[in-house]
């Protein structure tokens, strides 16, 4: 049979013994940023995103946003109108002149003709050709 | 919602005594990764809701919580402790590990309200009087069941260390 005090005494170094146990310390808490916090932040970046994306839809409808799509296809078109692979022509520079609205006109849709033709090494133009007859014939003139 | 003083005595209150909350919560579940878990929610909703506000004893009320939720979360699905052998509850001292495991032994084997009285009042340091609040109990039941768990204790340990020390000197 324990006596009372010896129980009382036992209980203690029991105690002391347990004691010298720690508990697993558990890992940190983990979410310092509070629930609420976050979803105002979620509702935050939500609406950035639903502005930016208003803000390219509107740019995109924009009216001078049609406008400048609109010159830009119009320049493409009359640069195809305009273009032409042949070297300008006498006959072409005529109808250039009878279609244009002024003289200047005509001179700015030359530009979209191609330049002379490359003659071959061998080869002289009929121009060359013509000139240098001129200058024998001058030179016979007394 | 908790203000910026509350939230850093919350977190003071889960430093100091996060290792016997735990510790706890593992003595009613028997394993400490669902118990580390609860503690965790149970600090996280006080943060949220601001619960702690008017609160006198603040230390027997956050055991009484994680008793509380540990088991409302096993309730229906936990018949009994099962001891999981690969987490240690203690860091032990000179790291004798097999006193260690005695000792979480001899705790999942005694008696689930005795068990818990130990854990409350030994590493959780309360007082009859408080553990009396946390398990709705009168302080007297809590002092009786208390001695009746160091006595098993005490012969469950010496039982089992005898057992360690004849298979040690069977192998040697």
């Amino acid at each position: 049979m324990i006596e009372p005090d010896e129980e009382v005494g036992k209980n203690r170094e029991l105690e002391v013994y347990l004691r010298s146990f720690r508990p697993v310390v558990p890992k940190p808490l983990s979410v310092t940023l509070p629930l609420r916090d976050v979803r105002r932040s979620l509702a935050l970046l939500a609406a950035s995103l639903a502005t930016v994306v208003l803000l390219v839809a509107a740019l995109i409808h924009h009216p001078w946003i049609g406008q400048i799509r609109r010159y830009h296809d119009s320049v493409k078109t009359d640069s195809k109108r305009f273009h032409s692979e042949q070297p300008l022509t006498i006959g072409a520079a005529n109808a250039l002149l009878t279609s244009s609205n002024s003289f200047q006109a005509a001179i700015d849709q030359t530009s979209h003709f191609e330049g002379a033709i490359a003659i071959p090494r061998d080869k002289r133009s009929a121009l060359a050709v013509l000139s240098e007859g001129e200058v024998v014939q001058q030179r016979k003139k007394p | 919602m908790s203000d910026q003083s509350d939230i850093a005595e919350i977190e003071w209150l889960y430093r100091e005594h996060g290792p016997a909350l735990v510790l706890f919560a593992s003595a009613i579940a028997g394993e400490s990764s669902r118990a580390q878990d609860v503690v965790q929610q149970v600090f996280l909703k006080l943060i949220r809701d601001g619960s702690l506000k008017g609160v006198t004893e603040k230390r027997a009320y956050v055991f009484a919580c994680v008793r509380n939720t540990m088991l409302n979360e096993v309730k229906g699905r936990w018949r009994g402790v099962s001891l999981d052998p690969e987490t240690a509850w203690f860091d032990p001292p000179m790291r004798d590990y097999a006193a260690e495991s005695n000792l979480r032994q001899s705790l999942i084997a005694l008696p689930e309200d005795q068990r818990q009285v130990v854990v409350l009042h030994v590493w959780g340091e309360l007082t009859f009087s408080e553990i009396a609040d946390v398990l709705n109990v009168s302080p007297n039941t809590a002092a009786s069941r208390y001695r009746y768990a160091l006595a098993k204790l005490r012969d469950s340990m010496r039982g089992k260390a005898e057992t360690h020390a004849k298979g040690k000197g069977e192998i040697s």
